[in-house]
């Protein structure tokens, strides 16, 4: 409860110091280029920001879009985290994952072909969520497979370069061997229509809450069950006891009878299945296709804020994906409707996850003496 | 050469109370002076105050209410927010904390001289003066230790004197030391002592916290008993025995030992032949070492700390690889330990008692079910019920751990390892940093899982409790059984002597 409130008091002020950040940014623009100050008021910034997103049906299907992928590669660093390992490859994880998702949707697009319909939909699907989750499980446990607890060498080093290795693995498979010859880009042919996610707005009365031109998929509801899923499997399971014990007190976890490495392997194994599903949300939810968008789209990383935003709780990270969904799709709103640059969106969302740990900090009880 | 008559104590504490943020009061009321060239001992049950009420004088635990005067000045911003350690340093008051703060990869003379390092030119770090500073202080007071070793290689007893250092160079003339004896080898216990009397001697005011009353009667010229924050006696040495303390401290006499029957030596249940461990520095910490023990008795191992225990215990957990030899369980037979440091390998602090009363047995299949989801009621229902019968307190299985006092958290583990059922326990340093009370019913566990049949291995540095409790004791020096007698035919001098390494 104290956490809860501490949390909103700091976004508060976050958006205090950022309303005196944007009442500062036109001068600071300005100055040595002799061009007039065109002053923006911090009150019109964010009425631009929210109420561009919140306040219009169109606006909120894309930041929950947004937030359904953040919420998975949010969780993709909050599962090892629990464990006391910190995920940075949820980029790379990401990016296996939809790699592994497209083929198998384009593999087996053939194979399945004249099936009917529904029966085309659940093996396309399914057969896409499995590679996904496979190769970014894949790629979380060789994070691991690298880490030696105990003996120095460590899984942030070894997540954060995967990435590099994935993100450069996964180019030159598009290039040379899935390359859609005719678009111009780095991009596969577009995956069977069996194979995209079923529209929310399809759900009769649901139209109402989503636009059906946004891509607000089952892909949202899958994500919310995840994260559900996980924090009952760490509040239950055996799996989220040996998980909590090791990240508590890795020694006494160990004198236990609790094996480290088997702990390490399975967060970050489950952590990179999180991130390796969150591409579905992309690519089988929106693009159609796997390339430059999903490279650019930065989603891997921008969960590693959520989960810290979200203090690293596996139902906190649903609100600071929210939160981060509407700071998103601000970031579009906030230029058409000021003269702001976009960038500030992403200060915004710096001072935010800044005040949520900074509070966190302040709010922990001291120790005595 | 005590103050002289009518001189004000250098330190003057009265009516100080200190409040937890959990509500809880720690000290009531409390009284504490402190004389120019005498040591006073502060003495309690865990829980008692005693460190609180030196953290409270150093400036590090906020106070609620009460004054404190210095050298008969009364000192306004005690019991104030402004009455910080920075002040209380400037004050002259120096704390040497149980738990050190220095730096590891620095140097003894720049971790001395961190926060106050003489300069150079007005800018830089003039560590030759430092180091002659080191020096100079450590010659007067013999506080042997090298100005250039980095702290990471100085043992506990040699941190702990430049820990002592930092505060002398401070300025500090009133010196508070918190269980200064608790990491220590009985050797640097009595260079340490030596190096407190020259301190009193060249006028300083020291305390110190303890839990070993002998010491008190050793050291101390005179002694403070505080229970459950208030002050139950304060007394001169020349007064005071330890039954008489020990009386204050616990509020009543204490109970007389009830003689325990004869060990019924059952079957063997552990076999460890020519055992050889390496250290963390890759010494040879346990070497050709050999034991037997049988069910129904207790083994104990006698040595001064630092003789290879610790690998010995480490290595039978399997928590440390060995070099040679073997450990033998006989076909069925089960092991549990109790290991020495309870808050690095017996708890997870930020888990609640329930959770850590089924650490290691949440495998079992009435904590755990099908698809590995864990039974929560039977949890509790067991957390309830070993709570109950080894009087954890507070009795809420769902506190965290690490809010439980220290001897509680031992009967905690206790509770968790002999709840096992195992045909074998390795009991490691169990009565350490932990009250009389809590000590007295660890002893009673440990006597009836014997009377039950099972196998206890004790491993204490305390030597009265070891020949107190021990069916058979064996004497550990240098990582060798060097001694082996039976309860019935002790030589205290013989394990005295073997402890020495004296043939």
């Amino acid at each position: 409860m104290r956490a809860v409130l501490g949390g909103v008091l700091a976004l508060v002020c976050a958006l205090l110091a950022g309303a005196v950040l944007i009442a500062l940014v036109p001068t600071l623009a300005s100055w040595g280029t002799g061009e007039p100050v065109v002053p923006v008021s911090p009150w019109a910034a964010y009425r631009a920001t929210f109420g561009g997103v919140l306040g219009t049906r169109e606006g909120v299907s894309w930041a929950v879009y947004h937030a359904g992928a953040l919420v998975l590669t949010a969780l993709a660093v909050a599962i090892p985290l629990r464990a006391g390992l910190f995920n940075i490859g949820g980029e790379g994880q990401l990016l296996l994952g939809g790699l592994a998702g497209t083929a198998a949707a384009l593999g087996l697009a053939g194979v399945v072909g004249p099936a009917p319909a529904p029966l085309a939909m659940v093996v396309l699907v399914g057969a896409s969520a499995v590679a996904a989750a496979a190769a970014g499980a894949a790629w979380g446990a060789l994070a691991a497979a690298f880490t030696r607890p105990g003996r120095g060498a460590n899984e942030v080093i070894a997540s954060l370069l995967l990435n590099f290795v994935a993100a450069g693995a996964c180019q030159y498979v598009v290039k040379h061997h899935l390359l859609d010859a005719h678009s111009g880009v780095v991009q596969t042919p577009s995956i069977p229509l069996a194979a995209r996610l079923g529209r929310l707005a399809a759900v009769p009365g649901l139209e109402r809450v989503f636009d059906p031109n946004t891509p607000v998929t089952w892909a949202l509801p899958a994500a919310l069950v995840a994260a559900v899923a996980v924090a009952y499997a760490f509040a239950r399971t055996r799996w989220g006891y040996e998980l909590r014990a090791t990240g508590a007190n890795p020694d006494a976890a160990r004198a236990a009878g609790i094996g480290p490495r088997r702990v390490a392997v399975s967060s970050l194994a489950i952590g990179g299945a999180c991130a390796g599903l969150a591409s579905l949300a992309l690519v089988h939810g929106h693009y159609g296709h796997y390339g430059a968008h999903v490279f650019a789209g930065q989603y891997g990383f921008l969960g590693l804020a959520t989960a810290l935003l979200g203090r690293g709780h596996p139902l906190g990270v649903v609100p600071a994906a929210l939160l981060f969904g509407v700071l998103f799709q601000g970031a579009s709103e906030i230029t058409l409707e000021t003269s702001l640059p976009a960038s500030i969106v992403l200060i915004l969302q710096a001072l935010a996850i800044t005040a949520v740990v900074a509070a966190g900090a302040l709010l922990a009880p001291r120790g005595r003496g | 050469m005590s103050s002289a008559p009518g001189e004000p104590p250098t330190v003057a504490l009265d009516g100080v109370v200190v409040r937890y943020p959990t509500g809880t009061i720690a000290l009531d009321g409390a009284r504490f002076t402190l004389e120019r060239g005498s040591i006073r001992g502060l003495v309690g049950e865990n829980g008692a105050g005693k460190s609180t009420l030196l953290g409270a004088l150093c400036g590090f635990v906020p106070v609620v209410a009460g004054t404190l005067a210095i050298g008969g000045m009364s000192e306004p911003a005690f019991a104030t927010r402004s009455w910080t350690p920075r002040r209380a340093i400037a004050r002259g008051l120096g704390m040497v904390h149980q738990h050190f703060s220095l730096v590891d990869a620095l140097s003894v003379c720049d971790n001395v001289a961190l926060g106050r390092a003489p300069r150079w030119c007005g800018a830089f770090y003039d560590r030759r003066r430092a180091r002659d500073e080191v020096r100079e202080l450590s010659t007067r007071y013999g506080l042997a230790v090298d100005p250039d070793a980095p702290v990471h290689a100085l043992s506990l007893g040699e941190r702990q004197r430049v820990e002592i250092l930092k505060a002398l160079a401070k300025g500090a003339t009133a010196l508070v030391l918190d269980e200064p004896t608790a990491v220590l080898a009985p050797p640097e216990v009595r260079s340490l002592f030596a190096v407190l009397r020259e301190l009193a001697r060249g006028g300083c005011a020291i305390a110190i916290t303890t839990h070993k009353l002998g010491e008190v009667a050793e050291l101390c010229d005179a002694v403070t008993v505080l229970r459950a924050g208030r002050v139950a006696g304060e007394l001169p040495m020349a007064r005071a025995t330890p039954a008489e303390i020990a009386r204050l401290m616990m509020g009543k006499d204490p109970e007389p030992v009830p003689p325990r029957a004869p060990a019924r030596r059952g079957q063997r249940a552990l076999q460890v032949a020519g055992l050889a461990v390496d250290g963390d520095q890759g010494e040879h910490a346990v070497r050709d070492c050999s034991l037997e023990l049988f069910a129904g008795e207790i083994l104990g191992i006698a040595g001064v700390l630092g003789n290879g225990q610790r690998e010995l215990v480490e290595a039978l957990a399997g928590l440390r690889p060995t070099r040679a030899g073997a450990i033998t369980l006989p076909p069925g037979g089960t092991i549990a330990f109790v290991h020495e440091d309870r808050a690095r390998h017996g708890l997870v602090g930020a888990m609640s008692v329930a959770e850590n009363l089924v650490l290691g047995r949440h495998h079992e299949s009435t904590f755990s079910g099908r698809w590995g989801v864990l039974r929560r009621g039977a949890i509790h229902r067991e957390a309830v019920r070993l709570v109950a019968l080894h009087d954890v307190r507070p009795p809420d299985p769902e506190a965290p751990a690490a809010t439980l006092s220290g001897g509680n958290q031992q009967k905690l583990v206790l509770a968790r390892e002999l709840a096992r059922g195992t045909s074998a326990l390795v009991a490691a340093q169990p009565t350490r940093g932990v009250d009389l009370g809590a000590t007295r019913a660890i002893r009673d566990e440990l006597v009836r899982a014997r009377d039950r049949g099972v196998a206890i291995l004790l491993v204490s540095a305390e030597l009265d409790f070891v020949l107190e409790l021990a069916d058979r004791v064996c004497v550990l020096y240098r990582g060798r059984v060097v001694l082996e007698q039976t309860a019935d035919a002790l030589d205290r001098d013989a394990i005295g002597r073997a402890m020495a390494g004296v043939a």
